[in-house]
């Protein structure tokens, strides 16, 4: 973290005309604003949102520069604020160094190295400001949105090696990401329950691999991510009823997008397989998930879409009926079926205004630090407001 | 067991159904509005600066370069890019009528460069005589303006060399 942030350091500095003014390195500096509004009926998210709650804040600055034509350094801090499960200090997001080993008029192939975007998903790479996301959440069923896991997925301190390759009008693109063992203890801080996580979280293993595809010029769009964690969950000494914990999780995404001139059709996929020791019993847990999206541009300004997104904890017991017969608990908590529509207005290139609303059924998608001391509810209706500022 | 299905559940639900109709009022109360090009929309061209000396009149090479794929022109100058603002017609028009594609689908790959730090982003600039200016003063810079005051420029470029 220290070389990232040393890297994000000089790549702010470069960027600065007050401090060079050297325009061969093209710097250039952009950023995003946003402040989000919530409201709901059933459980909170972003913060007491049944009171309504303005604890939904996006501030990020990012800055680039070539230092040869090969050669780009890129970095971006953010404060990402969202009810209990982050509190909008401001943080290193990415600080990459981006190698273009090769490059010609029909392909491409370099590496990146520092602290990266995780290639998972159509939106994982530009889930950061709801400009780039397109919408105030994005499907919880396969990028965690609400449940405070953003951070863990969203990027890792590694190295990732790319290739690109147009084949007359269908363009392929592979990345490749491994990372060395990290510690992972303040992203999970945000999603311990009660109590805390008491501990520490080791990322012994991190991978990532990912195939895009855009077919006949880009009006179909396929792709299929993998991502692959080992973790361990050390408990603090004073911890009491703590166990050290083993998890292997593998996620597989199948993702399909349909261009046309008014619509766009998105849907993705989620298929998740979680193996874990603990206490010296070992338990696997399939989950899955998925959505689509129908998307209307109506013009230059507006467009509006319906989305339908359905996530299972686990996927032989997607009632929950089953962990709740174990577990003395709802079994509503083990799933969530949420069914939004949304409107975009933007007045110009820097404004937008993204409005949702959401009927949710299950609290699987509901965030424990912003429901904490209450049980989950089973039904939700929410209004997602959020006005966003770029430059 | 019974499974719930999400059949189930949306046959089951008032309020699903609610914001289903509500949906379909918005889709079809906007099918009068089009995103298409219209009639009069305005034929654009690519510039490019000086220093540039490639051809570059093939979709598939303005598509790279536009879509911020190309980062670098053959002789290792940085490719800069600028354009208009995406609400302004002359955009949807070069993107429909030169590179084959929507600007929802470009602001879409511009984002990923910026928010994803994987290159450097457009320079969006607001009339052609700032284009013209911007393109002509930036080593390896490509943008667009109307063809016909490309053919103006042309042709008064013709007259200075004449004289």
């Amino acid at each position: 973290m220290i070389t990232s942030r040393i890297l994000a350091a000089a790549v702010f500095v470069m960027a600065s005309p007050n401090v060079f003014s050297d325009d061969a390195w093209h710097p250039q500096v952009h950023g995003a604003l946003a402040q989000g509004f919530a409201y709901t009926w059933g459980n909170n998210y972003y913060g007491d949102s049944q009171s309504g709650s303005n604890d939904l804040v996006e501030v990020a600055v990012n800055a680039r520069a070539t230092v040869m034509s090969s050669l780009l350094l890129s970095a971006q801090v953010m404060g990402h604020r969202a009810g209990g499960a982050a509190d909008g200090t401001m943080k290193l997001d990415f600080a990459q160094l981006d190698y273009r080993v090769m490059e010609k008029s029909d392909g491409a192939w370099g590496i990146r190295i520092g602290r990266l975007k995780n290639t998972y998903g159509f939106f994982n790479a530009t889930r950061d400001v709801v400009f780039s996301r397109g919408s105030v959440t994005l499907p919880s069923s396969v990028y965690y949105d609400g449940d405070g896991l953003r951070n863990f997925f969203f990027a890792t301190e590694g190295a990732q090696l790319y290739a690109e390759r147009d084949f007359g009008g269908n363009l392929g693109e592979f990345t490749l990401g491994i990372a060395p063992r990290y510690d992972a203890t303040e992203e999970f801080e945000g999603v311990a329950g009660a109590g805390g996580l008491q501990g520490r979280v080791d990322a012994r293993e991190t991978m990532t691999a990912q195939w895009l595809q855009e077919w006949s010029h880009g009006r179909l769009r396929t792709g299929l991510s993998y991502l692959h964690f080992l973790l361990d969950y050390q408990p603090d000494a004073a911890a009491e009823g703590r166990y050290p914990i083993l998890l292997e999780s593998d996620f597989y995404v199948l993702s399909l997008q349909w261009q046309l001139p008014t619509w766009v059709v998105t849907s993705e996929f989620r298929y998740a397989h979680n193996a874990s020791v603990a206490a010296g019993q070992s338990k696997a847990v399939n989950s899955d998930g998925g959505y689509v999206q129908v998307q209307r541009i109506f013009n230059a300004k507006w467009s509006g879409f319906l989305r339908y997104d359905l996530a299972y904890a686990d996927r032989d017991d997607q009632s929950g009926r089953r962990w709740a017969a174990e577990n003395a608990q709802s079994r509503h908590e083990r799933y969530s079926r949420d069914l939004t529509l949304g409107v975009n207005w933007a007045p110009s290139s820097r404004w937008g205004m993204f409005a949702e609303l959401h009927d949710i059924r299950g609290g699987g998608n509901a965030p424990n630090k912003d429901n904490m001391g209450t049980e989950l509810r089973d039904k939700t209706q929410a209004l997602f407001l959020m006005l966003a500022y770029r430059f | 067991m019974k499974k719930t299905t999400w059949r189930s559940w949306l046959r089951g639900e008032a309020v699903t159904k609610s914001l289903l109709k509500l949906g379909l009022i918005f889709w079809i109360g906007s099918a009068s509005i089009r995103v298409c090009a219209s009639e009069g929309e305005a034929t654009m061209t690519a510039i490019t600066h000086a220093g540039v000396t490639i051809n570059i009149s093939d979709r598939r090479s303005l598509r790279s370069f536009f879509s911020l794929r190309t980062r670098t022109w053959p002789d290792g100058t940085a490719v800069r890019v600028f354009a208009f603002e995406d609400q302004d017609p002359r955009h949807a028009a070069f993107c429909k009528s030169v590179l084959g594609t929507y600007p929802y689908i470009l602001r879409r790959a511009w984002d990923r460069n910026l928010f994803a730090g994987t290159g450097l982003v457009p320079e969006i600039v607001t009339d052609e005589e700032e284009m013209m200016r911007k393109v002509s003063h930036t080593p390896g810079a490509i943008g667009y303006i109307s063809s016909k005051n490309a053919a103006t420029k042309r042709a008064d470029a013709r007259k200075r060399s004449k004289q």
